[in-house]
């Protein structure tokens, strides 16, 4: 093991296509406001096109984030108007700290806070209280955490159970968590019907995000199954490793 | 690109217009030809950068010599664009209508949409209202910006790209140049097939037709507010002042071809840009008000929620709406690369002009309005 600050290097324009293709996506199962948000990260992370070799924080704020429209207990998959519990919606939030590549911006580094947070929150607006929250984080940075290296926390904000604020376990791994693939996750999961028949269909957005969703998770994928093939010890123990900087590189 | 002065024909049955034209472009601008319907030469189109013809005909003793006379302007336009097909091998020169009754003439066209989409319509580059104070800046506008197209436009893509970026006045020393490329890349310019074949008179129509009008990778008075959340009369007064804050805003204004034609215009990419400096790269609203403060030596008033430029009835933005209360509309001319048309929701349920423009997934925040 090295103590070297582990990094994850993106292709730019892979990211703004991913980001393009999500915003035209999602688009019926967010707000106005929620819409706008995603279309100023947009431009926020444009701008980075025009910033060589700079540290750039790329960032929806809590205070202000992408929220999704309301989710009628659709997160069960019981048959339309069967559903029971609390209408929800979410609130997705994230800032990534990362460094542009010299001269010419064609990629970027991930090499500080990488973090998604989603709450699901009861109700409509910026008042609905909060239900949940977790995580959705990629452990780069000099104070990268133990754990996967792609992983989902549930922090606590009391030092009450379930979560107290003081235990930062379990860190659960998950799929290469961007932005953009924690909001399709969030949607997935409030609306499970109208969501997966909202994807499944052709059309220009969906090839665009399902080309990108597919290099990123067969890499993901080939490396785990690398991992576990080829330890001699208990290969969950080994998933937890660094699957290098060139991950969800194209072509990688 | 020539340093000459661009040379305008006005075609009109009363010199007496022409003439007050004439003054107010001035003899430094341009040089500006007057003549009647019937005295004007061949030599007179093809020295000429821009025709304005007149669209009121009916003093001139040609209108009434048979059917094929033509009536109007409008009609005389399309002669007259023939005519310069078949003289000028390579120059180009545009032809725009200007007249004292456009709202007439183009009434079933809302207001403001007249100048543009009216030339648009009649394959023209511009409808110019003969009252407008602005005029005879939009009229010379056009005119230099015909004046300093190249003779041959570029064959090859790259080559043509940099003559676009060129005509737009896009400095690769500008901070914000990659994303403006970008920018202006995903509105598609017509700079290849179709530039070469019109001597570049599509990209002109492009910028007066396509661009200026339209939210895309150039934004007018109301869209520099809605990025900044400042009400429209306190940027107004900023836009007045000689501020260090207005000095930033001038560094990212559109200064390329036909940028007196319709209004103020500024780099999107070149406000987001100021954004980022300005708050070291986090685009934190309160981070940004404060430094706009420091910058214009004032305590500014913002809107405290996110605003999108409103269009009303007129179907062009004139006010701010906040996201929380707006729809978006599809209208039948607003170019698909542009951002999109919005409009208040209030609004938007009592117009029945608008009502039924609102997009499919809009319209159910009406009911709530």
């Amino acid at each position: 093991m090295t103590d070297r600050p582990k990094e994850l290097r993106l292709n730019f324009a892979n990211l703004q296509k991913e980001l393009e293709s999500v915003s035209n996506l999602a688009r019926p199962f967010l707000t106005q406001e929620g819409s706008y948000r995603l279309e100023e990260a947009k431009r926020q992370l444009n701008v980075f096109k025009s910033k060589p070799g700079q540290t750039v924080t790329w960032e929806v704020p809590k205070e202000a984030p992408i929220r999704t429209t309301l989710s009628k207990a659709q997160y069960e998959r019981r048959d339309s108007g069967k559903q029971k519990g609390p209408h929800i919606h979410g609130a997705l939030s994230f800032k990534w700290e990362m460094t542009t590549s010299e001269k010419t911006v064609k990629e970027v580094m991930l090499r500080g806070k990488a973090s998604t947070m989603i709450r699901l929150c009861e109700g409509e607006g910026d008042e609905a209280p909060v239900l949940s929250m977790w995580k959705m984080e990629i452990g780069v940075g000099a104070a990268a955490s133990p754990g996967s290296f792609f992983h989902i926390q549930v922090p606590g904000t009391e030092k009450d159970p379930p979560f107290p604020e003081s235990i930062p376990v379990p860190r659960i791994p998950v799929f290469p968590p961007t932005p953009m693939a924690c909001l399709e996750f969030v949607l997935g999961e409030l609306f499970q019907r109208d969501w997966l028949k909202h994807v499944d269909r052709a059309g220009t957005p969906l090839n665009l995000w399902r080309s990108i969703q597919q290099q990123h998770l067969s890499s993901y994928l080939k490396w785990q199954l690398q991992q576990i093939e080829k330890t001699e010890g208990s290969p969950l123990m080994h998933l937890k490793g660094f699957p290098g900087v060139d991950l969800l590189m194209p072509n990688c | 690109m020539s340093t000459q002065k661009p040379v305008i024909l006005i075609i009109d049955d009363d010199p007496s217009d022409g003439r007050n034209l004439q003054r107010g472009v001035g003899k430094e601008r341009a040089e500006v030809v007057i003549r009647t319907p019937d005295d004007f030469r061949k030599g007179d189109l093809q020295r000429a950068d821009l025709v304005l013809v007149d669209h009121e005909l009916d003093a001139w003793p040609g209108v009434s010599s048979g059917l094929t006379s033509p009536p109007n302007g409008l009609a005389l336009s399309a002669v007259i664009r023939e005519r310069i097909n078949e003289l000028t091998r390579g120059n180009v020169t545009a032809v725009a209508l200007w007249s004292g009754k456009v709202d007439r003439i183009a009434a079933s066209l809302p207001s403001e949409l007249r100048s543009f989409a009216f030339a648009r319509l009649n394959n023209l580059e511009w409808v110019f209202a003969k009252d407008h104070p602005d005029v005879p800046t939009g009229v010379v506008s056009l005119a230099v910006a015909i004046k300093q197209l190249p003779r041959s436009w570029p064959q090859e893509p790259a080559g043509a790209t940099r003559q676009l970026h060129k005509l737009l006045g896009l400095n690769s020393e500008f901070s914000f140049f990659p994303t403006a490329v970008d920018d202006v890349e995903a509105c598609h310019p017509p700079i290849h097939e179709l530039s070469e074949a019109t001597h570049a008179l599509t990209v002109i129509r492009w910028i007066a037709h396509r661009i200026l009008p339209y939210p895309a990778f150039l934004v007018d008075r109301v869209g520099l507010a809605a990025r900044l959340r400042l009400d429209l009369e306190e940027l107004d007064r900023i836009l007045k002042n000689s501020s260090k804050l207005a000095h930033c805003l001038k560094e990212v204004e559109y200064r390329g071809v036909l940028s007196d034609l319709y209004g103020k215009h500024w780099w999107r990419s070149g406000l987001d840009s100021l954004v980022f400096e300005l708050t070291s790269g986090t685009s934190e609203i309160d981070r940004l008000q404060s430094e706009l403060d420091r910058l214009a030596g004032a305590n500014l008033k913002f809107l405290d929620h996110e605003v999108v430029p409103g269009i009303g009835e007129s179907y062009r933005p004139t006010e701010l709406v906040p996201v929380s209360n707006a729809v978006r509309l599809r209208l039948d001319d607003w170019p698909p690369f542009a951002d999109a048309a919005w409009a208040e929701r209030e609004q938007v349920a009592e117009s029945d002009a608008l009502r039924g423009l609102v997009l499919p997934l809009d319209s159910e925040l009406l009911s709530a309005a």
